[in-house]
């Protein structure tokens, strides 16, 4: 056979494996709203840029009549591409070749792909659309599922891996989401389980609908498992472009630096935003918009423990990880959720060589039984060691309350916080004026004439001596008391002085957080 | 990027605020540590469990299952440990034992119900300690 002849069978075994499941299995696909798993790679990489790898791979099931069945690829397309030309590998599963099942080639090519991206020290981008094990491979599916999540683990904090999750993802399989730093999820289309409705039905009589289980809006703010929550596939694919552009490839490179562009201080005026009265809630998300480059804020988690706001932004074209209570919800309280949700982020932020920026508003961590119950000791620890434990730059400033647990959890200067700055609003205490004066002045409330009267004028004594900057200032706790129009500024400042920053920390093996 | 709940709005100093998208947000009062703050509060936080203490001497599932068999009748004499109901759940055939020393007062299931976790099983009346025997 000529070269051309060669040429030419090879096309067309090419174009046969790269059908997939063929016609009825595609229409099946779209009218679910899908694309399928080659339409996504294309669309979420720079046009031309993908390459694929084991397209030729066949199955390896034996049993149940499977040796004669031929699933193109195996039901995984796997390569290397590049998204603004920064290169990537990446992984979509096939759900119109055997529901995307996971048999041991398709788990083959998933590890192998993995591999390449530790090695090369790139992105990891895995696009999960599976019906779970394949049933018929038996043990070697399961197989197949524990390489992939001891891969995830071995990479985590080397690469970035974001987990794609466009279709179900069920049983054990959610596991490799877990396992990784970001999970994006698509409205009607992601669903994530260990145990479906069915079961649960039927083993324990709940009654519940697939989507509110585990659909993309329960993930994104009812469990925490999602990261990003977009309409359609098209915005979801735009989010993984923009995050890509705040992370580093690897853990041993920065976050590159882009040009400066000034916040929009006419829509986001700091003045405007920050109420008088200190009980009144706003949104911290536009004290962010005030300081940020071209007031950009993307925010991570935005629907899950709305009372702590985390997300990337650029203050002078040097990208920062941002954590900020926000009073707008529970007036900012730090609980297990959101302590939860913060430090994860700012262990990510110091594995990444990303600073980070963190805005101090709250009453301290929440009351109640369901809270004690449900571990708000381990929960809250959490907080303390990924500021503890953070060597990049750290970045605090003060907006306003700053009580008890809360002031030391929220990047004090005591958790070695480099740059602890605060707005004159700032009420630094042990506690808020009016538990303080109950519990100071309780002999002098309970002895005087009028105690309501006596109680209010030793909240305002407190409030007057305490609930400010001034005492932590004068012990050198904070660094400086700013005024909040030059916050950009001083950030801008505390980042650049602090670009070579080194910590010496004991050897050790690993720490144990309160996981 | 999509937004479900950012929105503008504008602040009075007499406490109104007021959405200028003319959708309300709906504040509310939360009282931590004697301090009154105005924020949302989210579904999550309105739906969470208030704590409710257990009554010692009624007897719960632990965990979600089948009552398979009932091994007690009303007016029993039970010492603590003894069997009460076989209760079939994760695969495991989980045996429900009594709690104190006492006589079943009333049951709440019968064979083959399924019961979530926590689902009231038994209620016990204690045996009355005499000290003076003791």
């Amino acid at each position: 056979m000529s070269l051309r002849q060669k040429t030419r069978e090879l096309k067309k075994r090419m174009l046969s494996a790269q059908q997939g499941g063929g016609m009825s299995a595609i229409e099946k696909q779209v009218s679910m709203g899908k694309l399928t798993a080659r339409e996504r790679i294309l669309a979420l990489l720079d046009p031309g840029s993908f390459h694929e790898y084991d397209l030729f791979v066949e199955h390896a099931g034996k049993d149940f009549d499977m040796d004669k069945k031929y699933l193109p690829g195996d039901g995984v397309v796997t390569g290397t591409g590049t998204i603004d030309g920064h290169p990537v590998c990446i992984y979509a599963q096939d759900f119109t070749v055997a529901g995307g099942s996971l048999g041991y080639m398709h788990a083959k090519k998933i590890t192998k792909i993995m591999d390449h991206a530790l090695k090369m020290k790139v992105p990891l981008i895995g696009i999960n659309d599976s019906g779970g094990a394949r049933i018929q491979e038996g043990v070697n599916s399961l197989a197949g599922y524990g390489e992939i999540f001891y891969r995830n683990t071995i990479s985590s904090g080397v690469i970035p891996q974001i987990s794609v999750i466009l279709g179900p993802c069920a049983g054990g399989a959610v596991y490799s989401p877990a396992l990784t730093d970001f999970v994006f999820v698509v409205d009607g289309i992601s669903k994530m389980f260990i145990t479906g409705p069915e079961v649960i039905k039927t083993v324990l009589g709940e009654e519940i609908s697939m989507e509110e289980l585990g659909g993309a809006r329960t993930h994104a703010s009812i469990s925490g498992n999602a990261h990003f929550f977009a309409y359609n596939e098209f915005e979801c694919f735009t989010q993984i472009k923009t995050l890509l552009g705040f992370i580093p490839w690897n853990n041993s490179q920065k976050p590159e630096i882009f040009e400066a562009e000034e916040p929009d201080t006419k829509e986001y005026k700091i003045s405007k935003i920050f109420p008088n009265n200190e009980k009144e809630p706003y949104d911290v998300r536009d004290i962010i918009k005030a300081i940020a480059d071209a007031s950009f804020f993307f925010e991570v988690q935005e629907l899950f423990a709305p009372n702590i706001v985390i997300g990337f932004a650029r203050i002078e074209g040097m990208t920062v990880g941002i954590v900020a209570n926000q009073p707008l919800y529970l007036a900012g309280v730090l609980d297990v959720d959101s302590s939860d949700k913060a430090a994860r982020f700012i262990r990510f932020c110091d594995a990444f060589n990303i600073p980070i920026v963190t805005f101090v508003d709250l009453p301290g961590y929440l009351p109640g039984v369901d809270q004690e119950h449900s571990g708000v000791i381990r929960h809250g620890a959490k907080i303390l060691y990924a500021y503890s434990e953070a060597t990049v730059p750290k970045i605090t400033i003060i907006l306003r309350k700053a009580y008890g647990g809360g002031y030391i959890a929220m990047g004090s200067r005591h958790l070695q916080a480099d740059f602890v700055f605060a707005w004159p609003t700032a009420e630094i205490a042990v506690m808020g004026p009016e538990g303080a004066a109950n519990i100071i002045f309780k002999k002098e409330i309970q002895d005087a004439e009028d105690p309501e009267e006596m109680r209010k004028k030793k909240v305002e004594e407190y409030r007057m001596k305490f609930a400010n900057p001034y005492v932590a200032a004068a012990y050198g706790h904070i660094d400086a008391v700013i005024d909040p129009k030059d916050t950009r500024m001083y950030i801008t400042h505390s980042l650049k002085v602090s670009t070579n920053k080194t910590v010496i920390i004991p050897e050790k093996k690993h720490g144990i957080p309160p996981f | 990027m999509a937004s479900l709940h950012s929105k503008t709005f504008i602040m009075k100093e007499d406490n109104n605020i007021q959405n200028i998208e003319n959708e309300k947000l709906k504040f509310e009062e939360i009282t931590i540590n004697e301090a009154t703050y105005y924020t949302i509060i989210p579904d999550k936080y309105k739906k969470r469990k208030t704590f409710v203490k257990k009554n010692p001497n009624q007897v719960f599932a632990f965990i979600p299952g089948v009552i398979e068999k009932i091994r007690v009748n009303v007016k029993d004499e039970i010492n603590k440990g003894d069997i009460l109901c076989d209760l079939v759940a994760m695969k495991m055939n989980n045996k429900v034992l009594a709690p104190i020393d006492g006589i079943i007062k009333k049951i709440y299931v019968k064979e083959g119900d399924t019961v979530p976790k926590d689902h009231l099983l038994f209620e016990i009346t204690p045996k009355k300690v005499n000290k003076k025997q003791e």
